[in-house]
């Protein structure tokens, strides 16, 4: 067959078949990396206060996660989510098969694993604001979430986006770990399209490419954004 | 649940041990070799191989190691593997196993 109408669009060709599955990916990437920010600034915060079950809490998370691999982290949270799932509604008395839902065990995955890389990444920001700022602020009078939103929020985030912009490629490129629950993303689709035509290296290779698309559209997006935040600070020393 | 059975099952799981660390050990002795070499090119002022270098780096960071590894598993691998593991010749007694190679 030719080698474009392969990726036509419609009923000839896996064209619309892989446009939809990028939109996938992007769908559930995107999510997943919002939650991981949200855990991320959540765990570092709770590790900041320095209270002491909190801190092994948050540091037992990020030493769990990061030491077992993510496909593992994905069978756990699909595979055994769903026996836990059973399991509790066992204990209300309902009882019955449960379906696992692909796109939120993914999403629920990504996050963890996001959340676990986006915490260090916190810390380290944290680190770097100036606890004097928060004493001044402090002094005047502020609320502790006033003080949070306005003062040291903003900061963090710039002082995090590099950090950020890793973890965000890191969720990305995991999302294709996600097809093996059956989701159809990027990943899935190509794989699906293989099947019924025998063309790994043809529709894998077209995998390959979009996702290069998508992480270096993404990587130029996060430049914009840290030269956007960086705009206030021209002739300071990088930090 | 039957401790001797969680027992047992943990004894099949060690014996995966050996292979995880095999794959481990070989894959960063090859990737340091690959990892000097590509870092001399890079380095060099040789006008072709410096780029292919660069783009060999952006090409692999930038993609899942999934895509890469069905690519060249299923893409490039010999035809016999392909034959006996590609997804896309599983019969129907063998649709419920994963489409890479188990033990």
């Amino acid at each position: 067959m030719d080698p474009l109408q392969l990726l036509s669009f419609g009923d000839a060709g896996w064209g619309d078949e892989l446009v939809v599955g990028t939109l996938m990916t992007l769908a559930l990437a995107a999510p997943s990396f919002l939650v991981g920010c949200a855990l991320g600034t959540l765990a570092a915060t709770v590790r900041e206060r320095g209270h002491r079950v909190g801190s092994a809490l948050v540091s037992a998370y990020t030493t769990f996660v990061r030491g077992i691999p993510e496909l593992l982290v994905v069978y756990l949270i699909f595979f055994g989510g769903g026996q836990l799932t059973r399991w509790v509604a066992g204990l209300f008395g309902v009882g019955g098969e449960f379906d696992p839902n692909a796109f939120l065990a993914g999403l629920i995955s990504l996050g963890i694993i996001s959340g676990a890389y986006a915490t260090e990444i916190m810390r380290g920001a944290f680190k770097a604001i100036d606890r004097r700022q928060v004493e001044a602020a402090h002094a005047f009078g502020w609320s502790p979430g006033g003080i949070f939103c306005r003062v040291v929020f903003p900061q963090l985030l710039r002082i995090a986006l590099p950090g950020l912009g890793n973890v965000w490629l890191l969720t990305l490129k995991d999302t294709a770990l996600i097809s093996i629950t059956g989701l159809v993303e990027l990943m899935r689709a190509a794989g699906v399209a293989t099947g019924s035509t025998r063309m790994p290296l043809y529709f894998y290779g077209a995998a390959l490419l979009l996702y290069l698309l998508l992480s270096s559209g993404s990587n130029s997006l996060f430049t914009l954004l840290e030269r956007h935040t960086r705009r206030g600070m021209r002739g300071l020393a990088a930090p | 649940v039957n401790l001797q059975t969680v027992f047992q099952h943990f004894l099949t799981l060690l014996a995966g041990v050996p292979l995880t660390l095999q794959l481990v050990l070989l894959a960063l002795a090859f990737g340091f070799a690959l990892g000097c070499v590509t870092a001399f090119l890079r380095m060099g002022r040789v006008p072709v191989l410096s780029q292919l270098a660069g783009f060999y780096v952006y090409v692999i960071r930038g993609t899942p190691l999934l895509v890469q590894i069905f690519l060249i598993y299923f893409g490039l691998g010999p035809t016999p593997a392909r034959r006996s593991a590609a997804p896309c010749n599983r019969s129907s007694t063998a649709r419920s196993r994963p489409p890479w190679p188990t033990a």
